[in-house]
């Protein structure tokens, strides 16, 4: 494994492939474009029509002519009549042109709005279905890598809706109208035009070869320049502190190099696309010139079939048609960049919730009572290496219970099943009796509380961030939640009190200060089941034993869980935990426990030793 | 343009290529007028109307003489489309080198550009990361940096490419008919004009639908980080539709932009075909009245024709420069923050020791004082835990050392140096900090732990696993060191991250240790043995541990409790508990003793 491939764990996700047409997934993409089907077509009648539109032009000016500007010339036609008609051609131009242009805003705003509606829907799909999915799934996918999904990628596929689908249709339309023009008005002009379109043929397919692979690495090493860039950014403290400034500007500069490279390959196809198709484009003209010239020279007058008109249309087609053809290789960009796309948020929405809503979920009453069961429960977050071993216990209604052990014990992750952030692999956790994988996912989180861990915090106001949307939640019980664990004192100090706005993750709070919002949160909420994992770690001492006063009442006959090191902070529950390794090793009371001389006896004494 | 400044060295780095790329440009519109002229000839060649032969033609003349081909209609008009192809053959690699420098030399400097943002990222203080969100950040180097690009490369190519071909065309058409000519050129005024007044709807609007962008993009980055707390309190619909508030704003910004984009495309259309239509109809007019002929009325058309695209390009040259300009502005936001905390001194001095003073320090983030008039020093050598109420300043005590903060002068000495005189990089190596919140890199477990000190052995590593009191838990990983750890450390445990991001610190075997609460995730017995193992590593070094646990502190050297500003206590645990003043009350608070006793 090479040391790139080692940084990016499932790095083939953004390296797919993606063909530039693939049925399958284009089949998928038009099930999008259904419900906006009305929208689309007219969409495309319009697009189209202008394009017909704007091919009017070239026959008005054969028409012109062929008609009074020959006739002058052969004198078939007097000056007065030749001006007379030739008003009437420009004046139909005219209109042409003004139609051309109410139709050229209609048409980019209809394929806009075709496209967005489109992909709005798409767009929030996608998030939603994120936002379902279990924890086990962020665990695996970088958090830079999701937003990539719902942004870029969702993105290259507007591209296409708005500029690519409606323009493929207008190029077909073109190609095909010119084509059979330049047929019926002259079979061997036509086929002399369509010498070269063989060779032009082979030429797009070598540039589509070349393009594919280079864009490819394109991506790739964007995808590997931008981790690499989220993450420096998002560890930028850790990485001045450790002064590695100059290492994590060398290795971007790699990556930035190989992006850089992949780019220049870009570069070199299309230098060698582009003109390749203009000389091709001036080989048809000078085709037409050759043979149409000859036919018109050599034509016995009077039998002439080809005219100068007919020439000029050519001439003027010619290019039309290469037009289209030239930007084949945008389209096929946009094309390819939006199948890559395509399938990777597919893959996405393909992915099942690992923990799904149950069919038909057990209705919980208004109030529940709190028991919590584990029962004989295993569970891996890798396979085969489990964390939690049979691990059995009854938590009784209204009791509060605490958990200690050493760190690495699987404490947290009794927690994380409880709430099914993660299913258990073998036995069942219960709440009130009920499997929780019976019970709808929000009908069993909105009776628990919970203090998590690693404290997270939105960049949105405090209120905003206690609140989280939930009108239920006043602004009293805001500040009655705040004050119970002395979190007032200081938000009252901040300029703008509980309007005032947090940095991403509440960097500019202490973290004791961090933990205490996301105490308060829990509390505002007004839980049946209390949970504090480390709740207080950060807290001073002081303020740790206001909380413990405040929460003696508010943990009468609330069940509760308490994880917690410092043993102080959990005399007042009615039973302990010890677990070790996955297990449960020792529980009773503190002073049954002390009495045990086991583990907990031995914490108690580390923690205290000769003080 | 003056945006653009900031860039101006980049691109003349690169000035042969920006020089030459020009001169391909002029070189391949040189020949493009080839075509019209020989078409021009061809026609009015046929049509033997004995006109005087075009410039072109006279050369085509000429060259039929010295190949000694006769003048006679039927080959002339072959040697007519062989020279039409020559040129183009011609053309085509004078394009093919126009495109190669000129957007090759955009990726040159895209790279540079990008790698300077990187740069001066990195000399940023945290605080400035505060204030930029990191998606926004990311936003900027990534599209931003692109849509500058497409300013100094497509752009300035197409633009280049206009502004050859448009006086070109205009010269060849004036020599044939200049009232023509000038009519001709009336649309392409008009369509100047239009632009000018559409493009900065058109900017505006860009702006926004970029911004919009990002707004998105934060809101996804901050929910998906925020994952946990969104599921624990079931707000996944809330979220959902604030996001779908935002998506419903982006579209909206992006019709608005699709209206003036449509304009913009409708009027450049219009223009160019009603360039056609008053030459079909003036040139018609002088063909019948017999001062025009068909061949320059095509040639006209075939110029016209001509001019189409760049006159098109013109107007996405246009928005390319809007958006470059917004985004260069956007660039230039970054470039702008100072980086406040530089690095003032380059005098290699000796080692530092490790000795610590704080003189009359005093801080604060606002306007209200964190810190009032701190005075505080530590010997070289000696352990000191500083206690104190949440939000009372330890954490940003701390960050003054290795200058995470800046602060004012002649306030904080080290070894008796005042800190701005120590190097930076100097000072910082000397210092291994334990920050309160962990961050971890998904790398591997020792690549994390040897982060500041890539070519530590593997013997360090594990040394310092050991006294982290983590190297069992590695162990028991499947790939031991070499496993990956996920992004911000999900797959470990909150003690877990903790002690790796310790056994980080102390491979750098700093002078100054300072560890920031960083053992509060740890249970007791950890505790005590990262302790023990930590005792005789750091003989004869500094160590400045924050701490609320009274385990943790109670053996330094000194103990300072922190509150309302200011240093109210100091001394030893017996000292202090004796003084009974605030430590003595959170001793009590924290003791379990009286059971133990009972039960011991
Ligand atoms: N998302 C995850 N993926 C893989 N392994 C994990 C994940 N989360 C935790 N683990 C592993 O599971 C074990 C138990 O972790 P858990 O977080 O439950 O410990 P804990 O008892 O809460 O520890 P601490 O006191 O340090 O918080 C640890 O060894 C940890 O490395
Ligand atoms: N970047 C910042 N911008 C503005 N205010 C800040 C910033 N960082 C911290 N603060 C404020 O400064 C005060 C001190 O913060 P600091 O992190 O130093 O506290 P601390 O003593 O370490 O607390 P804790 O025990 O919770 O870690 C707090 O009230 C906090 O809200
Ligand atoms: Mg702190």
């Amino acid at each position: 494994m090479s040391d790139a491939e080692r940084h990016d764990p499932d790095a083939p996700e953004d390296e797919v492939l993606g063909k530039a047409f693939d049925s399958v997934l284009i089949g998928r993409l038009l099930r999008y474009v259904r419900p906006h089907i009305r929208l689309f077509v007219a969409t495309v009648v319009t697009v189209v029509s202008i394009s017909a539109l704007s091919l009017l032009g070239p026959y008005l000016v054969r028409l012109a002519i062929d008609g009074p500007i020959q006739g002058a010339i052969d004198g078939t036609m007097s000056a007065s009549q030749a001006h007379g008609e030739l008003l009437w051609i420009v004046a139909i131009y005219a209109i042409v042109l003004l139609v051309e242009l109410g139709g050229e805003l209609l048409g980019v705003v209809l394929t806009n709005q075709t496209g967005q509606r489109i992909i709005r829907g798409l767009r929030e799909q996608l998030f939603g279905h994120v936002q379902k999915m279990g924890l086990r799934y962020f665990d695996r996918h970088p958090v830079g890598r999701l937003v990539t999904r719902v942004t870029s990628d969702v993105e290259a596929l507007n591209e296409l809706f708005t500029s690519g689908l409606a323009m493929v249709f207008q190029d077909v339309f073109v190609i095909l109208f010119i084509t059979i023009v330049l047929f019926i008005l002259d079979v061997e002009l036509a086929l002399t035009a369509f010498v070269v379109v063989p060779l032009l043929l082979v030429v797009s397919e070598v540039f589509k070869r070349r393009s594919r692979s280079a864009y490819r690495d394109v991506r790739a090493r964007l995808s590997r320049m931008n981790s690499n860039l989220q993450e420096v950014l998002s560890g930028m403290r850790v990485v001045q502190l450790f002064t590695q400034e100059r290492r994590m500007s060398n290795r971007f500069k790699d990556a930035n190099r190989d992006f850089q490279r992949a780019n220049l390959d870009t570069v070199f196809n299309y230098a060698l696309f582009f003109p390749a198709v203009e000389i091709l484009m001036a080989a048809g003209l000078a085709g037409i010139i050759w043979i149409g010239g000859r036919s018109i020279l050599l034509a016995t007058p009077g039998e002439e079939t080809l005219t100068y008109g007919i020439l000029v249309q050519f001439i003027m087609y010619l290019r039309r048609l290469f037009e289209p053809i030239r930007q084949l290789s945008e389209k096929y960009n946009i094309l390819q960049a939006a199948m890559a796309a395509a399938e990777r948020v597919f893959k996405v929405l393909d992915t099942k919730v690992e923990v799904p809503e149950p069919e038909s979920p057990v209705a919980l009453p208004p109030r529940i009572r709190g028991a919590i069961e584990f029962d004989e429960v295993t569970f891996a977050y890798r396979e085969g290496e489990p964390v939690i071993h049979d691990l059995g216990f009854t938590i009784e209604p209204g009791e509060r219970v605490a958990v200690v052990g050493a760190t690495g014990a699987g404490k947290s992750t009794v927690l994380n099943l409880l709430l099914r952030f993660y299913d258990v692999d073998k036995g069942t956790v219960r709440v009130d009796g009920h499997d929780v994988r019976s019970l709808a996912l929000p009908d069993l989180r909105r009776r628990v509380g919970i203090v998590l861990q690693d404290v997270f915090l939105f960049s949105r106001s405090i209120e905003d961030n206690l609140r989280l949307g939930n009108p239920d939640i006043t602004r009293e019980r805001i500040e009655r939640a705040a004050g119970t664990v002395n979190a007032a004192r200081f938000i009252e100090r901040m300029d703008n009190g509980y309007e005032s706005q947090l940095r991403e993750r509440g960097a500019n709070l202490s973290v004791g200060e961090r933990q205490l919002l996301a105490f308060a949160r829990a509390l505002a909420w007004d839980p049946e089941i209390l949970i504090l994992d480390e709740a207080t770690s950060s807290v001073d001492t002081e303020t740790e034993g206001m909380i413990q006063d405040a929460l003696h009442k508010l943990m009468q006959n609330r069940t509760s869980i308490i994880i917690a090191h410092r043993l102080s902070t959990i005399r007042e529950v009615d039973r302990i935990l010890v677990f070790h390794k996955g297990r449960i090793r020792e529980q009773g009371t503190h002073e049954q426990l002390l009495a045990e001389r086991g583990i907990y006896h031995k914490l108690v004494q580390l923690q205290y030793r000769g003080t | 343009m003056r945006e653009f400044g900031t860039i101006l060295d980049l691109v003349k780095r690169h000035r042969v290529a920006f020089l030459i790329g020009p001169i391909f440009v002029l070189l391949t519109n040189g020949l493009r007028i080839v075509a019209p002229e020989l078409v021009q000839f061809a026609i009015d060649f046929i049509g033997a109307e004995g006109e005087e032969p075009s410039l072109a033609g006279r050369a085509v003349l000429g060259m039929a003489d010295t190949f000694g081909i006769t003048h006679e209609s039927a080959t002339i008009i072959t040697l007519t489309a062989a020279t039409i192809l020559v040129a183009a053959l011609c053309q085509g690699v004078f394009q093919f080198f126009m495109r190669y420098v000129m957007i090759g030399a955009s990726r040159r400097v895209e790279f540079d550009l990008r790698q300077r943002v990187f740069d001066h990222l990195q000399t940023l203080p945290p605080s400035a990361f505060e204030s930029m969100r990191i998606g926004d950040v990311m936003t900027r180097s990534t599209s931003d940096i692109e849509s500058i690009r497409m300013c100094v490369g497509p752009a300035i190519m197409y633009l280049t490419n206009t502004l050859t071909i448009l006086p070109l065309c205009l010269v060849m058409m004036f020599l044939k008919n200049p009232t023509l000519a000038l009519f001709a050129m009336i649309p392409l005024a008009l369509l100047t004009l239009a632009i000018r007044l559409i493009m900065p709807r058109m900017y505006k609007h860009s702006r926004e639908v970029q911004e919009q962008m990002s707004a998105i993009s934060t809101h996804a980055q901050e929910n998906f980080s925020g994952v946990r707390v969104v599921k624990a309190f079931h707000r996944e619909q809330y979220e959902i539709d604030g996001f779908r508030k935002l998506n419903g704003e982006y579209v909206r910004a992006n019709l608005r932009l699709a209206w003036s984009r449509g304009l913009v495309n409708g009027v450049i259309n219009v223009c160019a075909g009603a360039g056609v239509a008053l030459v079909l109809w003036l040139g018609g007019r002088d063909i019948v009245r017999g001062d025009f002929t068909l061949g320059k009325f095509i040639a006209f058309n075939q110029y016209q024709l001509m001019l189409l695209w760049p006159m098109i390009a013109m107007g996405w040259v246009l928005s390319l420069l809007q958006r470059g300009v917004a985004s260069m502005e956007r660039i230039n936001e970054i470039l702008a923050i100072e980086p406040a905390i530089r690095n003032e001194s380059s005098a290699s001095s000796e080692p530092i020791r490790g000795a610590i003073e704080f003189r009359g320090f005093s801080f604060s983030y606002g306007e209200t004082p964190l810190l009032q008039n701190i005075d505080l020093s530590i010997p070289a050598g000696h352990t000191v835990a500083i206690v104190g109420r949440t939000g009372s300043g330890k954490s940003t005590l701390v960050s003054v050392l290795p200058r995470l903060l800046e602060v004012p002068r002649h306030r904080v000495f080290i070894d008796g140096r005042e800190i701005h005189d120590i190097p930076l990089e100097q000072l910082r190596s000397s210092i291994g900090m334990v920050p309160q919140d962990t961050f971890l890199f998904s790398d591997t477990v020792r690549n994390n732990i040897a982060f500041g000190r890539p070519d530590a052995t593997d013997d360090e590593v594990r040394e310092a696993a050991r006294i982290a009191g983590i190297d069992d838990a590695i162990d028991e990983l499947p790939n031991g060191y070499e496993q990956m750890i996920g992004e911000r450390g999900v797959n470990l445990s909150g003690g877990q991250k903790q002690r790796l991001a310790i056994a980080r610190a102390i491979v750098k075997d700093p002078a100054i240790l300072i560890l920031d609460d960083c053992l509060s995730a740890v249970d007791t017995e950890t505790e005590e043995r990262i302790l023990a193992g930590l005792r005789p590593k750091m003989r004869g070094r500094t160590c400045v541990v924050v701490a609320h646990r009274v385990s943790t502190i109670k053996d330094a050297d000194r103990i300072v409790v922190i509150d309302e500003g200011t240093i109210v206590e100091e001394g030893s645990h017996d000292e202090l508990v004796a003084a009974n003043g605030i430590y003595a009350e959170i001793e009590r608070r924290q003791k379990l003793e009286d059971e133990l006793e009972r039960f011991g």
